[in-house]
């Protein structure tokens, strides 16, 4: 065995260049293979870590009134690790305040999931010790220690110490607080009336709850439609956990799939790379393999020694592409947070949360598991090729690689160089396709990237709702109750300055309002099933207004129309612009207008038709038509028509459909003001009338920057993506004209001696790059188009043939002068390898 | 009439323990249509000889003259030319090319010039050759013999007035080494083409006009055979 050691050794120290090659290969594949992962894993991970932040780590919880009988079958259960219980005790009243506070008691382990929103203190251990949310605990002045007291609805007194405070989204008119009381689980065991539930495997979930529900005696079907089955959906679905049957919004099944998708275009990538240059690489072994045949090895030594040398030259690259991707992936997670927090710096209520850097041995160890995987399949072929070694065809001095091809050309004396380039560039299609195959797919990988980033371009620039536009201000009041007039007065320098306030909700047109009869008929027929087909509804949708009534006076002087006007409460004006085309980006659209202006009296209905749940609908007077989509000047959905009403009216009208209870809860004020008014000023203006936690500010500035920052997020990972492609791809195609040029040196030097001259050689050799560079065009060409398919498809507001004229296509084209570049260079550097001086000893 | 001179023909290695000479002061004058041998131990520099005389390589000192023409100091497209008109080169192994057939192969140099074969020669080279049935063949299908002859020819297909050949029939049987010798012998009569062929092979160097036996990178020996 020693002879092999020795013989790889010394076959490694002589061949370093060509070594690097693929050495520099296999780092670039672990690197992307590492980043990959990496970012993956972090993005996964800071998910769960979000979800379980924000909704505990459990699995589900099952509302169901204890009994020792019931406790002893969860006790029981082999799948089941975990148990907490608990019991919704009611509402009690605070003890001279106005609060209202919604007890909720809970055993240890059910306290425990408190523990992701402590923000101060700790959990409750004892019996009475409780956690409020900080925001109430501000409100009435208490500290950790203190007591809070409340008086149930028998009018016994409770103090609860307070042992924690908890982050809570609750608004200041919210006046259930909850509030959360340990109990010991032995009580709870007996007067629960709900348990949540860890399983052992977390994806038993779906499977075991509806078996619980039964054993339990309770219809699963039924609470599932109720909405009462306490699936932790965004802690199951941030750990891949999702059922078939129950849709959630947030669901994760794509992520595997992106995954998968992600590792086996990379890995497929770096396969076929390292396939190409491993191969060419053996293959200059062959003769020798076929020597040591001859003298006596056996071919599973051939084998073995291949993989030997083949571990040797891999595991450097191995450990330093982990190490260089780990670092990599550190400074990406830096330059994303950078962006990342800043996109985030307007949204006041929501906790600005970084991407941590996440590196497990867990992640090391999978990236370590595919790279080899990665190799050992690269090297399936060349190897298992060896194994069919015939000591006899190795060692033959003329070796074609595709034995059926026995196929001879013509070779004319008036077109010597270019028949003979074309026969070369013929025999070896082979040869030439696998070389080529590395660089094609780097450029389909380009063109993806490149598509994507002109999709995101024109949606950005066409198919973002610019909501501050007109308005320059924005300010969210989260409460049912109006904005003070006295407010808006004072920002807008007593109604001086422009502004608009508006709450806002969607109905449907119902399908009882005859058809036929409310649509404009001109438009009906070609636009109305072009509709139902992009709003997957079968009616039309109708955003219903309701506007501060300085302002809805305002409007409606237009039409002639004065607030008593809508004295009744139903009355409205719609505004009757629907686009022609929905699926085109927001700044094309085209409008007409779809209902009758005859028509006096729509029907409207909080859901669709096809919503389960029926409701009742009510009639909505329509008083006049606008034809001014804009006539808010605040962009609105581009699915719906608007119907405008006084604010009052809305409030009601809402306050009358029980369906409808907190949805309209938001109100929105527009304001132009000056433009060196300063944020700082509205919000504390804001403030002197209205609480804070209420409140959330925008500016166009910060929305802007906003808008960039994310851009600039997304930008710079495509850069990122790039520029590592482009990388990969030129040194592939480095690679690859090198295996190319070292196939051809001996022919190159032979021609020579017969007497070809140089000049001829290079028109030779040009020839043939040029003819592979044709090649490599064309299929960049139909590459590109896949690409411009992929980009269209991923932003479907945009045809292929946007995404294609936006492409960035310079840069394609940079790509393949460089690669062109790379190609002739290196495929010539073999003129000077094949000076004669040099090689008339190799014959 | 003398067609081939060299002039103090010297070449010199740089190896691990300085320069190392290989040919010294070689002067040789070759007569047109001189059949030659050339024998010698191995690496007493026989192929280096060769390879300066057929243009592939430059002398460290010396001139080569073809013809009374000094061909050491052309430049590289007047050497490709001298190469690919005056002088046929054949070797002991690949001389061919993988991705042309045989016949390709042997029209190779007169292809370069956009040439016709002279058709008596090409009929006799074919002939003597005997592989009119492997034409279309490409020369991994061909056996070591046969691949040889396939170069010879292309050597003597555009009538070079120098054949060189250095050990062109090595690791032949004796059969093919007659063919070949025989192919030689033709075109050196018919043409009055000058050869030179290297060789260990006693009978084959017998059968020359002249031996020249090189030891230690000078000629020891320089005599006519006829
Ligand atoms: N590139 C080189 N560098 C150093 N020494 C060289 C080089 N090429 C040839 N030599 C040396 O020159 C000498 C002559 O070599 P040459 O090939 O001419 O011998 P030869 O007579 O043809 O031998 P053989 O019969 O074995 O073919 C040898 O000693 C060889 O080692
Ligand atoms: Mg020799």
């Amino acid at each position: 065995m020693k002879l092999y050691d020795i013989y790889t050794k010394n076959s490694l120290n002589r061949e370093n260049k060509r070594l690097k090659t693929l050495q520099i290969t296999i780092f670039l594949a672990v690197i992307a293979f590492s980043l990959f992962i990496l970012l993956f894993g972090t993005i996964v991970r800071n998910s769960q870590e979000r979800s379980e932040k924000r909704a505990g780590d459990f699995h589900t919880t099952i509302l169901v009134d204890l009994d020792s009988e019931k406790v002893d079958i969860l006790e029981s259960n082999v799948n089941i690790k975990k148990l907490g219980y608990l019991r919704k005790n009611g509402i009690e009243k605070g003890f001279n305040n106005k609060f209202s506070f919604n007890i909720c008691l809970g055993d240890k382990n059910y306290i425990n999931t408190m523990n992701v929103v402590l923000s101060e203190g700790e959990l409750p251990s004892k019996e009475k010790e409780i956690l409020i949310p900080k925001m109430t605990a501000k409100d009435l002045n208490l500290k950790i220690g203190d007591y809070l007291n409340t008086t149930d609805k028998n009018s016994t007194r409770h103090d609860y110490k307070i042992t924690g405070l908890i982050d809570d989204n609750t608004r200041s008119w919210e006046k259930e607080i909850p509030i959360y009381v340990y109990t010991a689980s032995n009580t709870l065991k007996n007067n629960g009336d709900g348990v949540m539930i860890w399983y052992k495997n977390i994806r038993d979930t779906y499977k075991e709850t509806p078996k619980l529900y039964k054993i339990l005696g309770l219809d699963y079907e039924k609470a599932l439609n109720k909405g009462d089955v306490g699936y932790n959906f965004p802690y199951l679905s941030s750990h891949f956990v999702n059922s078939d049957d129950i849709s959630v919004g947030m669901s994760s099944e794509r992520y595997p799939k992106i995954f998968m998708i992600g590792l086996i275009l990379i890995g497929g990538f770096f396969v076929i790379i390292i396939k190409n240059i491993f191969s060419v690489w053996e293959k200059s072994h062959i003769r020798e393999y076929g020597l040591f045949l001859s003298v006596g090895a056996k071919k599973i030594d051939i084998v073995k020694l291949t993989i030997k040398r083949l571990i040797k030259i891999a595991i450097k690259p191995i450990l330093l592409g982990i190490t260089a991707g780990m670092v990599l992936d550190f400074f990406i997670i830096k330059i994303l947070n950078k962006y990342y927090v800043l996109s985030q710096m307007n949204m006041s209520f929501e906790n600005i949360e970084d991407l941590k850097f996440i590196i497990s041995p867990l992640l090391i160890l999978l990236i370590l598991v595919i790279s080899i995987l990665i190799l050992l399949i690269a090297s399936l072929s060349p190897v298992f090729k060896l194994s069919n070694l015939n000591p006899v065809d190795s060692m033959k001095l003329y070796r074609s690689d595709n034995k059926t091809s026995r196929k001879a050309y013509k070779l004319r004396g008036n077109n010597f160089v270019g028949d003979l380039s074309k026969i070369n560039v013929k025999k070896d299609k082979k040869k030439t396709l696998i070389s080529i195959l590395a660089i094609s797919i780097s450029l389909l990988l380009l063109g993806v990237v490149l598509a994507l980033s002109s999709g995101l371009d024109l949606e950005l620039k066409y198919n973002t709702p610019d909501e501050l536009s007109y308005y320059n201000y924005k300010i969210s009041y989260l409460n049912p109750q109006g904005i003070p007039k006295n407010l808006i007065s004072e920002l807008t320098n007593n109604f001086e300055e422009e502004y608009i306030s508006y709450r806002k909700h969607e109905f449907y047109i119902e399908l009882s309002n005859d058809y036929e009869e409310i649509l404009d008929q001109n438009y009906l027929r070609e636009l109305y099933p072009k509709y139902v087909e992009n709003s997957k509804y079968e009616e039309l949708g109708i955003d219903l207004i309701g506007i501060e009534s300085n302002k809805f006076e305002e409007i409606i002087e237009k039409f002639d129309l004065k607030l008593e006007d809508f004295s009744k409460g139903n009355e409205c004006i719609v505004v009757n612009t629907i686009p022609i085309d929905s699926t085109e980006p927001y700044s094309k659209l085209k409008y007409t207008n779809a209902i009758d202006e005859n028509i006096k009296e729509l029907r409207l209905n909080v859901n669709a038709s096809s919503f389960e749940e029926k409701s009742q609908g009510f009639d909505l007077a329509v008083l006049g038509y606008s034809r001014d989509p804009n006539i808010l000047k605040v962009l609105q959905s581009r699915n719906s028509l608007i119907a405008i009403m006084p604010m009052n009216n809305f409030i009601s009208t809402l306050n009358k459909l029980d369906t409808a209870a907190d949805v309209f809860n938001e109100e929105t004020l527009y304001l132009k003001l000056s433009e060196d008014t300063r944020l700082e000023e509205i919000k504390n203006k804001t403030k002197e009338y209205l609480n804070i936690r209420d409140l959330e500010f925008f500016n166009r500035e910060n929305l802007y920057a906003f808008e960039s920052n994310s851009n600039k997020l997304l930008y710079s990972l495509i850069f990122i993506v790039t520029g590592f492609i482009a990388i990969v791809g030129i040194s592939s195609s480095y690679s690859a004209t090198n295996s190319m040029r070292e196939s051809r040196k001996q022919e190159f030097v032979l021609l020579q001696i017969i007497g070809i001259d140089k000049k001829t050689l290079k028109k030779l050799i040009t020839r043939e790059v040029n003819y592979n560079m044709i090649f490599i065009v064309i299929i960049s060409i139909v590459f590109l188009l896949i690409s411009s398919y992929i980009g269209s498809t991923a932003y479907d507001s945009f045809k292929i043939f946007d995404i294609l004229l936006n492409m960035k296509i310079y840069i394609w084209l940079l790509y393949l002068l460089l690669i062109y570049i790379i190609f002739r260079r290196n495929y010539l550097k073999s003129l000077k390898d094949i000076e004669l001086t040099i090689n008339s000893r190799i014959m | 009439m003398e067609i081939l001179r060299t002039v103090n023909l010297t070449k010199n290695y740089k190896d691990g323990n300085g320069i190392k000479t290989v040919l010294h002061d070689i002067n040789i004058s070759i007569n047109r249509g001189e059949f030659i041998g050339i024998l010698g131990p191995s690496g007493s520099g026989k192929s280096t000889l060769l390879n300066l005389i057929g243009g592939l390589d430059k002398p460290s000192k010396g001139e080569v003259y073809m013809e009374n023409e000094r061909t050491d100091n052309l430049n590289q497209s007047k050497l490709a030319i001298y190469r690919r008109r005056r002088i046929g080169i054949v070797y002991q192994f690949y001389n061919l090319m993988s991705n042309l057939t045989v016949e390709q192969n042997i029209l190779l140099p007169l292809l370069m010039d956009d040439k016709e074969p002279d058709i008596e020669l090409y009929g006799k080279i074919m002939d003597i050759i005997d592989l009119k049935e492997r034409l279309n063949s490409f020369p991994e299908e061909l056996s070591g013999g046969e691949q040889q002859r396939v170069a010879i020819a292309r050597a003597l297909i555009n009538k070079p007035s120098i054949v060189l050949l250095d050990e062109p029939t090595g690791n032949l049987d004796r059969e093919n080494r007659n063919k070949i010798f025989e192919l030689l012998k033709y075109s050196n009569v018919a043409f009055n083409q000058t050869m030179l062929i290297v060789s260990h092979d006693e009978e084959i160097v017998n059968k020359t006009d002249r031996m020249i036996q090189i030891e230690d990178g000078s000629i020891i020996r320089d005599v006519s055979l006829r």
